[in-house]
C-alpha cells in the first residue's frame, strides 16, 4: 500500500493516473500505451477479456509490479485485493484483522468487523478451513478496514454466489459513500456492473479501448434496429453492426458536438446498456484483431 | 501500535493511526506465522544442550567417561549428541528458512502482506534479522553444549576418543555452527524466493546444504593452508602412534624412499612376523614413512576460516534473496 508516488490531493483530482503506462512480459507486452486518469470518488469498472490485461494493470497501480514504461501513481494509500482472495490459511479472520491492525498505519477495526459481521463470517474458524466465498469476505474486511483511498479489487465477485454478489457490491458502495473512497474493480462478468460503477475503463489486449464517465459514454453511442440495411439511418461511427436476415442491428457512436439526429420510419432507437456497449466493443476489437 | 481490539460491533472505536508499522508488529506477524516451526526447533536444541550439558557434569563429577549408570559410556551418548552439530544448519535451511518465501508465494499471500503500509523490503528484513538471528543464537547453543561436552569426555580419556581436529569435534564449536546456520538460513531463503515452492526448495536445500559442507570440509579443508611433512623410520611413527597424539590432523600419509619421492609399500614386508621384525624389515628395504599434516596450532585459524566461508556465501544468498524479491516487481 505504500505506492503513494503522488501525494493526496483534493478530491476533484484524480485519484489514479497513468500515463502511456507499458509492461511486458519478456517480450511480449502485456500493456501498452495506457493514459488515464480516475477521478477521486468514483467507482470504477475495469473491463476487458480474459488476458487482456486487467491483473498487469492492477499490480502496476497497486505498486505490485514496475512498469516497463510510462507511469503510474495512485493518491494516497493504495489496497489490493488480488484475484486469488489469498488469506494465511492457518490464520483466523480475527487473526487477520490483527494482521491488518499491525501492517498498516491506519486500521479502522469496527469497519473491518462489521464487513465479516454483515457476512456472518465466523472469526475464530482459521481461513483454510472456510469457503472460497468466505475467505473472500476476509480478504475484503481486510482491505476495507486499512481505510485505503484507492480500493483496487481484481475480480471481487468472481468466486461468491449471485446473492452475496448483489450484497457486496451493495456494501461496497455504502463503504464508498461513508468514506469518500475510490475504487477500481475488474471483472469480465459485464452485467454486474450495471447500477455499481460510474467510470468505465475498458481493456482490450493489453491496450486502453475505451476510458470515461459511464453516463457520458453510453449517452453518445444510440443503438438503432430495423429493417435490413448496410448502413445506419444516421450519421456516425458504427460500432457494431448485426444483420439477419431481415433486420439490422447498429450500435452507432454519435458524432460529438452535433445534436442528437432523429430517425424515424422502420427504425426503432434505444440507448445501448453497459452491456450492450462493453459487448460491441470488445466484438470490434476481436474482429480488427482477426483481420 | 497496539491494535484496536474493541469487541463487538460498535461504530464508536476510533480509527487507529500512526506514522509506522514498527519493528513490533513484525514480531507479532513473524510469530504468529512461524510460531511451531520456532517452537520445535528451540524445543529439539533445547533437549540437545540439555544432554550434552547433563554428560558433561556427569563426566566432570567421576572423572570418568566409560561408565554411565554402569551401562553406556559416556562417548556413545556423546556420539549420538553430536549429530545435533552436524544436523542444526541442514535443519534450519530446510524447515525454518525454505518455506518463509516458498509458501507466501505458493499461497500467494505475498500479495496480501505486501498489499499493506510495509514494503517487501522491509517486510523481508524483518524476517530475515527475526529468524535469522534467533537461527544463529540457536547453532551458537548447540555449539557450546556440544563443545563443553566433548572438552569433558577429552579431559577424561587417555586418548581423546574426539580429537578437536576431526569431525565432529571440529565441527562443534559455537564459531563454526553460526556459520553453518547462517548459510542454511540464506540459502533456504534465496532457494525459496528463486523456486516459489514450498518441497522443492525444501529438497533443494537439503542437496545443496549437504553438498556445500561435503565440499568445504572434504575438498577445501585440509588446504586451508600447506600441510606440513614430515618424513620418519616406520619405528618413530610407531612410537608416536602410541602416545597420546598431539592433536594434529594427518591429512595424507605413505611411504617415501630416501631421496624423498614416494614409493609403493614393500611387498616383501608383508610377511613379517612381528612388529619388530616388521620395522626391521622396513628400514632394511630403506623406506620411511611419511605424513602431511596441519598441526594443533592451526585448529582455531581453520574453524574461523571454514566459518567465513559460510558466512561469505551466506552474505551472497542474502544478497541475492533480495535482489529476486525485488525483480519479482519487474516480471
Amino acid at each position: 500500500m505504500s505506492t503513494a508516488i503522488e501525494s493526496v490531493v483534493d478530491s476533484t483530482a484524480a485519484a489514479v493516473r497513468a500515463r502511456a503506462l507499458g509492461k511486458r512480459y519478456r517480450a511480449k507486452w502485456a500493456l501498452r500505451d495506457c493514459t488515464f486518469e480516475l477521478p477521486a470518488g468514483r467507482v470504477a469498472a475495469l473491463v476487458g477479456a480474459n488476458g487482456a490485461g486487467k491483473t498487469t494493470l492492477m499490480s502496476v497501480l497497486a505498486g505490485l509490479l514496475d512498469a516497463d514504461e510510462g507511469s503510474a501513481g495512485a493518491a494516497g494509500r493504495v489496497a489490493f485485493v488480488s484475484q486469488e482472495k489469498p488469506v494465511y490459511r492457518n490464520f483466523s479472520a480475527a487473526d487477520m484483522l490483527r494482521l491488518g491492525a499491525r501492517l498498516n498505519v491506519v486500521w479502522d477495526e469496527a469497519r473491518a468487523r462489521r464487513w465479516l459481521a454483515r457476512f456472518e463470517i465466523p472469526l475464530d474458524r482459521s481461513c483454510g478451513k472456510l469457503s472460497g466465498g468466505q475467505q473472500a469476505q476476509v480478504a475484503f474486511a481486510l482491505a476495507i478496514g486499512s481505510r485505503p483511498d484507492v480500493l483496487m479489487l481484481d475480480e471481487p465477485l468472481a468466486n461468491l454466489d449471485p446473492l452475496a454478489r448483489r450484497e457486496v457490491t451493495a456494501e461496497l458502495l455504502g463503504e464508498v459513500d461513508e468514506t469518500g473512497m475510490t475504487v477500481l474493480l475488474s471483472t469480465h462478468v459485464v452485467a454486474e456492473l450495471s447500477g455499481v460503477a460510474d467510470y468505465l475503463l475498458l481493456l482490450a489486449h493489453g491496450r486502453l479501448l475505451a476510458g470515461g464517465d459511464l453516463d457520458e459514454l453510453l449517452g453518445r453511442h444510440v443503438s438503432y434496429t430495423g429493417p435490413r440495411s448496410d448502413v445506419p439511418p444516421a450519421l456516425g461511427q458504427v460500432v457494431e453492426a448485426r444483420h439477419t436476415d431481415r433486420q439490422s442491428t447498429f450500435l452507432v457512436e454519435l458524432p460529438e458536438g452535433q445534436p442528437r439526429p432523429v430517425v424515424a420510419g422502420p427504425w426503432v432507437e434505444r440507448a445501448p446498456t453497459l452491456e450492450d456497449y462493453v459487448l460491441a466493443q470488445l466484438e470490434a476489437t476481436r474482429k480488427g484483431v482477426r483481420a | 501500535m497496539t491494535a484496536n481490539t474493541t469487541a463487538g460491533t460498535t461504530t464508536a472505536a476510533p480509527v487507529t493511526k500512526r506514522t509506522r508499522v514498527g519493528w513490533g508488529d513484525l514480531v507479532w506477524l513473524t510469530w504468529r506465522q512461524h510460531r511451531w516451526v520456532i517452537i520445535g526447533l528451540v524445543a529439539a536444541v533445547g533437549v540437545v544442550v540439555a544432554l550434552a550439558l547433563t554428560v558433561a557434569w556427569q563426566v566432570d563429577a567421576t572423572g570418568d567417561a566409560q561408565r554411565l549408570f554402569g551401562r553406556w559410556r559416556f562417548i556413545s551418548v556423546g556420539s549420538v549428541v553430536l549429530l545435533a552439530p552436524m544436523a542444526t544448519g541442514l535443519a534450519i535451511a530446510v524447515f525454518w528458512a525454505a518455506p518463509v518465501l516458498a509458501r507466501e508465494y505458493e499461497q500467494r499471500t505475498h500479495l496480501v502482506v505486501w498489499s499493506q503500509d510495509v514494503t517487501p523490503t522491509r517486510w523481508l528484513t524483518g524476517k530475515v534479522v527475526l529468524l535469522g538471528v534467533p537461527a544463529v543464537a540457536l547453532a551458537v547453543a548447540v555449539g557450546l553444549a556440544s563443545s563443553t561436552m566433548l572438552d569433558s569426555i577429552n579431559a577424561a580419556s587417555d586418548r581423546p576418543p574426539f580429537p578437536a581436529f576431526e569431525m565432529p569435534a571440529f565441527e562443534a564449536v559455537p564459531l563454526v555452527q553460526a556459520g553453518y546456520a547462517a548459510f542454511g538460513f540464506a540459502l533456504g531463503l534465496a532457494l525459496g524466493a528463486l523456486t516459489r515452492r514450498t518441497v522443492l526448495s525444501m529438497g533443494l536445500a537439503l542437496g545443496l546444504f549437504l553438498a556445500a559442507r561435503v565440499v568445504v570440509a572434504g575438498v577445501l579443508r585440509p588446504n586451508f593452508q600447506a600441510p606440513l611433512h614430515e618424513v620418519q623410520t616406520y619405528g618413530a611413527f610407531q612410537r608416536s602412534w602410541d602416545g597420546p597424539g598431539d592433536g594434529s590432523w594427518t591429512v595424507n600419509s605413505g611411504f617415501v624412499g630416501p631421496d624423498g619421492r614416494e614409493v609403493p609399500f614393500p611387498s616383501t614386508c608383508s610377511t613379517a612376523q612381528d612388529s619388530a621384525a616388521y620395522t626391521k624389515c622396513m628400514e632394511d628395504s630403506n623406506v620411511l614413512f611419511f605424513q602431511d599434516y596441519h598441526p594443533v596450532e592451526r585448529l582455531v585459524p581453520f574453524q574461523l576460516v571454514e566459518s567465513a566461508i559460510f558466512i561469505v556465501l551466506a552474505a551472497g544468498l542474502l544478497a541475492l534473496t533480495f535482489v529476486t524479491v525485488r525483480r519479482a516487481r519487474r516480471a
